[in-house]
């Protein structure tokens, strides 16, 4: 039977963020979370932009999409590509792919946080890429604005505030509340089938400053999505990169309510990263503790079937954070080693392929290696070289 | 076996990441089959991932054999797992000593043909092999995997929906059936109670009407009675075996027992769209002694039946995705010829009927050359059609006779079509036509006929309403010929009305081979279908086919406006007078243009003398000459004639000048000078059938 699986691809040298959820429902409803697809092929074997889009369907004009896309946070490694591969503008601008590229992916319905309407400045600087979305963003709220209705596909959007963001009141019917639960995607009620809770980004905390609040990494949305599976579900908890504090402070707003913070697969925070689990600094502190509470908040992992997902590049027994090997050691405190992933070592460091989850009725379960056509390979194969001839 | 395959196949076992520890023996047995096995890795849910083995018993590692034949690579490998590999899931055949997965709904042989090639085997294997291991091998999306029935006895026939239909609500049924046995094989039949060839015998249909969904798969391993009671238990048909014996005691003669067993599932089963499963047991029986009554052994076998659907119109819409129908009123086909035997097959075929044949000539030899089908023994035509096609859609067939020998060569078609939802006429007959044209009891009619020894094709199909009728459809055909080169190049061939190939004695029987019938007929019982699908047809329909040099059918087709039925004021006219309503519509502006004045304008159309029909489909606009008042128009001539010429001459005479409108922007009735100037024209024209049309605000009328 078909599942709704959840796929990590590899990322680049420098980390980065990039997964696709794709439930079984009868339109294969598709939430996308982040991108990170630099120019330069990954070990040299996995052609992400391909490995998406093979996995994407086609609109009634041949068009590439999902239905939503998540932007957690402002990061490069989070929106890599995202001009190159994906549509940006109106649908009516659509653009002929050139020869020799790929169509671009039309995002049907996008979701932000309100950081969008923030401008970069020097103290607060943007990538084009994060340019370019933010700009994206503003054209289908205004239009939305404009128009007092949802949009079509295309020019919707969708925005998660906080308790601490203005209330736009023009905007509530497309604005979701950190806090609370949803269940549509793309205008679509998918209440048999998904579910998400919005965990973050918390409204700023008493005790912390507004530069600290500011911060890119701080402002990730977080989510826990739920996929429903007759009787039973998965849970995945999408961590973003947020840090200790943030973990920490989930921790002390839900630990009478853990069901809030369970998972069956966690992309555990910033690629696996020591400062999700500690504030102290390894290079600096002599006996860097780790946070209790944080590393609390991150454990709540279903008995026997929960694992974790590092989507970073291969995490080495030295001192590079993210990812960093400590890190990786606490989370093996968590889940065994044989349900600790990382994508850029599955199935190995030479050859890292899309790591992808069914999402059964049993738990999530890897999904079984699939052979391309030898023929195929060998066609491509032929042409990468050049062959003389006397 | 040529080495070089196996060895192929062995490299891309070896290959492939999702198999491990790949033998390496390629030694045939004594029958040439070579096997290669292999360990499978399979992704395990987390939740077993420590224990290495899933609740139902499939293991991280898993020894695949494959079982080559010396047909590889025309035959693909069967593929066999360990023999204790869990024999609770659907896919596999549980009866077998060795467990084979079925792991492809398709042939796998088929599969291998692919330009994947082995690879698309090991992929599917593994992905079979990852859904055993989450337990999700039945799909829901595909169907209900109904239990396997790889060792049949044989086949029962019979209409599932009427069983079905009959059961609703109740514990069992019993029914009369008819078996035959054929060396090893049983053969039984609903026979609705008519005795038949074979043995009499009876069929037990029963379930438990409160059990409700059954979403629990038990694979099949009953060999016995033990085990039959023992499965239909947990399906949760608890009084199977009291049935059984009360039935056995009853009718001690008989050899089998023949039982059905009614589960309802979570989903429709597989290749149907019904959510009952109906499961198919023979009892050989064997009886013993147990104190004075005779009961049947728990040891008697058990073995499974293979249904078959009996031939019904609901089976043939399955097969060729055709719509239900909107009713089981008759299709009559007047006409068992070439044309309209191969109609009435493809229609039959689709599960439509019953049927209606009226064709008055025998099948002769020359017949075998186009026709649909062919008669053993002399016969009519339309016994030989109407016969065929019941029996395609499993009615029964009722001989009528005396209806079929009346023919409509003469000026009679004497068949009542009361009971008759569509009509098709394939005869190519005028008189036919005429006929057809002059009735008004009719339903709605398709007539379809062959030009040009088969190189053009015509049918045309009357609105539901009955608001185009055939006359309206033959007249827009005679003004396409002003407009549509194809109608053109039909007219032009022969100027008379002669259609080359049908059933009447004035048509002739062209060379022309079979193929050039059935691709007309194809195309034209495919729109047919979509009429009756569509309950009909809005506006009129005309479509014409054209077969090109190389074998390619081209087709034009048209939407015929409506007409509307204009009478004089006494409501007696002699002839029937139909308008177009794109005529009319361009009557009644013309007339609001001219305001206050008279205008008006010459009448074209056809003619259809034999059913006293005149259809108007076009009008020429007053010649400059014509002289227009508040009380007078008069119809001017400059440049008249010629344009008259040229229309006839374009449609061969089909399209004629039939007479004059004009306005009456006040109202009122026909005046004297109205009278008087028809009294003339009709005596200029020799008194051929004319019309003088007038308009008014409240609408038209006849001089």
């Amino acid at each position: 039977m078909k599942q709704s699986t959840i796929t990590f691809f590899p990322v680049g040298e420098k980390n980065g963020g990039i997964t696709l959820l794709k439930l079984n429902d009868s339109e294969e409803t598709t939430l996308m979370v982040d991108v990170s697809i630099e120019d330069e092929k990954i070990a040299d074997h996995c052609d992400v932009a391909t490995e998406l889009r093979d996995r994407l369907k086609e609109d009634n004009e041949g068009r590439p999409y999902v239905d939503a896309f998540l932007l957690t946070h402002r990061h490069q490694d989070h929106l890599a590509g995202i001009q190159k591969h994906f549509h940006l503008g109106p649908l009516s601008e659509y653009p002929e792919a050139e020869d020799g590229e790929a169509p671009k992916i039309v995002i049907r319905e996008l979701w932000s946080s309100t950081r969008y309407k923030k401008r970069a400045s020097t103290s607060y600087e943007l990538c084009e890429d994060a340019k370019a979305f933010n700009r994206e963003m503003k054209r289908r709220v205004e239009a939305f604005r404009s128009k007092g209705c949802i949009q079509d596909e295309g020019d919707r959007a969708t925005v998660v505030a906080n308790d601490s963001d203005e209330e736009d009141i023009e905007l509530i019917s497309i604005t979701r509340k950190v806090g609370t639960r949803f269940s549509t995607i793309n205008c679509k009620e998918l209440t048999p089938k998904f579910e998400a809770f919005i965990l973050g980004p918390i409204e700023q905390q008493e005790d912390e400053s507004d530069e600290d609040y500011e911060k890119k990494n701080r402002q990730s949305v977080i989510l826990q999505i739920k996929v429903i599976e007759g009787a039973a579900y998965n849970r995945l908890l999408l961590a973003a990169d947020a840090e200790c504090f943030v973990w920490e402070s989930l921790w002390s707003k839900y630990r009478s309510d853990l069901d809030k913070l369970s998972y069956d697969i966690l992309l555990c925070p910033h690629h696996c990263s020591w400062h999700s689990l500690s504030y102290d600094s390894r290079s600096e502190c002599d006996d860097p503790k780790v946070c209790g509470d944080a590393k609390l908040a991150l454990s709540q992992c279903k008995k026997e079937s929960g694992c974790i997902v590092s989507q970073s590049c291969v995490i080495k027994d030295d001192d590079n954070d993210p990812p960093s090997y400590a890190a990786k050691q606490e989370y093996l405190t968590i889940v065994s080693k044989k349900l600790f992933f990382c994508t850029n070592e599955t199935p190995s460091e030479k050859k890292p392929e899309p790591l992808e989850f069914n999402l059964t009725a049993s738990g999530p379960q890897r999904k079984a290696k699939k052979d391309k056509s030898k023929l195929s390979s060998a066609a491509l194969a032929s042409t990468r070289e050049p062959l003389p001839h006397g | 076996m040529d080495d070089f395959w196996v060895q192929k196949a062995h490299s891309y076992i070896s290959s492939h990441s999702g198999f491990k520890a790949v033998s390496l023996g390629l030694t045939p047995d004594q029958s040439g089959c070579i096997e290669i096995s292999a360990d499978a890795i399979v992704p395990l849910p987390n939740k077993f991932i420590e224990s290495g083995v899933t609740e139902q018993g499939v293991c991280e590692s898993e020894r695949v054999v494959f079982e080559f034949t010396p047909d590889f690579p025309f035959v693909a490998p069967r593929i066999r797992l360990r023999d204790d590999f869990p024999r609770c899931f659907p896919h596999i055949n549980p009866n077998e000593k060795c467990v084979y997965p079925c792991i492809y709904d398709g042939s796998v042989s088929e599969l291998l043909q692919q330009s994947e090639w082995m690879n698309a085997i090991l992929n599917q294997l593994m992905e079979w092999l990852q859904s055993a291991a989450a337990n999700s091998l039945m799909d829901s999306d595909q169907g209900w995997e109904p239990m396997r029935v790889d060792r049949s006895l044989g086949y029962i026939e019979y209409d599932r929906d009427l069983l079905l239909q009959e059961l609703s609500g109740r514990e069992f049924i019993e029914y009369d059936f008819d078996y035959s046995e054929y060396s090893n094989l049983l053969y039984a039949k609903d026979t609705r109670g008519v005795a038949q060839h074979g043995h009499a015998s009876k069929v037990v249909l029963i379930t438990d009407p409160c059990r409700g969904v059954d979403d629990n798969y038990v694979p099949n391993v009953i060999s016995d009675l033990s085990d039959l009671y023992a499965y239909a238990s947990l399906v949760g048909i608890n009084k199977l075996e009291g049935r059984i014996e009360r039935f056995a005691r009853g009718f001690l003669e008989q050899k089998y027992i023949f039982v059905i067993l009614v589960v309802t599932r979570p989903c429709p089963v597989i290749n149907t769209k019904s959510d009952v499963e109906l499961l198919h047991f023979c009892i050989t029986k064997k009886y013993h002694i147990r104190g004075k009554a005779r009961r049947l052994s728990h040891q008697s076998e058990v073995s499974m039946m293979e249904h078959i659907s009996r031939p019904s119109p609901a089976l043939l819409r399955r097969m060729s995705g055709a719509n239900q129908l909107f009713d089981n009123r008759k299709i009559a086909l007047i006409g068992c010829g070439s044309l309209g035997s191969k109609i009435g097959v493809h229609l039959a075929r689709n599960g439509n009927g019953p049927f209606d044949c009226v064709d008055s000539s025998f099948f002769r030899p020359h017949n075998n050359a186009r026709h649909a089908l062919t008669a053993t023994s002399f016969m009519k035509k339309a016994v030989l059609l109407e016969r065929s096609l019941n029996i395609i859609t499993g009615t029964e067939y009722k001989e009528n006779d005396s209806e079929k020998s009346k023919g409509y060569y003469t000026d009679r078609l004497e068949v009542g079509f009361s009971r008759t939802k569509l009509l098709i006429d394939t005869t190519a007959s005028f008189v036919v036509r005429s006929r057809l044209i002059s009735r008004c009891d009719l339903p709605p009619i398709v007539s379809a006929f062959l030009y040009m020894h088969g190189v053009f094709g015509v049918m045309m199909s009357e609105s539901i309403d009955r608001g185009v009728l055939l006359a309206d459809l033959w007249a827009y055909f005679y003004l396409l010929s002003l407009r549509d080169d194809w109608v053109s190049e039909i007219m032009s061939n022969d100027g008379r009305d002669v259609v080359q190939i049908g059933q009447s004695c004035s048509s002739n029987t062209l060379i022309m081979s079979d193929a050039h019938v059935s691709i007309h007929a194809s195309s034209f019982s495919m729109r047919i279908q979509k009429f009756i699908e569509n309950r009909g047809c809005d506006s009129g329909d005309l479509c014409i086919t054209r077969l090109k040099e190389d074998g390619c059918l081209d087709v034009r087709s048209y939407s015929v406006p409506s007409s509307v039925s204009v009478n004089n004021e006494l409501g007696n006219y002699a002839w029937g007078v139909r308008v177009s309503s794109s005529v009319a519509d361009w009557i009644e502006q013309a007339s609001r243009d001219s305001g206050v004045c008279e205008t008006g304008g010459v009448l074209l159309g056809s003619v259809f003398y034999n059913s006293r029909t005149i259809v108007i489909s076009e009008v020429l606009p007053p010649p400059p000459d014509s002289k227009s008042s508040p009380s007078l128009f008069v119809l001017g001539t400059e440049g008249l004639e010629e344009l008259v010429t040229k229309t006839e001459t374009a449609s061969y005479g089909k399209v004629t000048y039939l007479g004059t409108w004009h306005s009456h922007p006040q109202g009122g009735s026909a005046s004297g000078t109205d009278k008087s100037t028809l009294k003339r024209l009709k005596s200029m024209r020799d008194y051929e059938p004319t019309v003088c049309l007038v308009w008014t605000p409240d609408g038209m009328f006849l001089v």
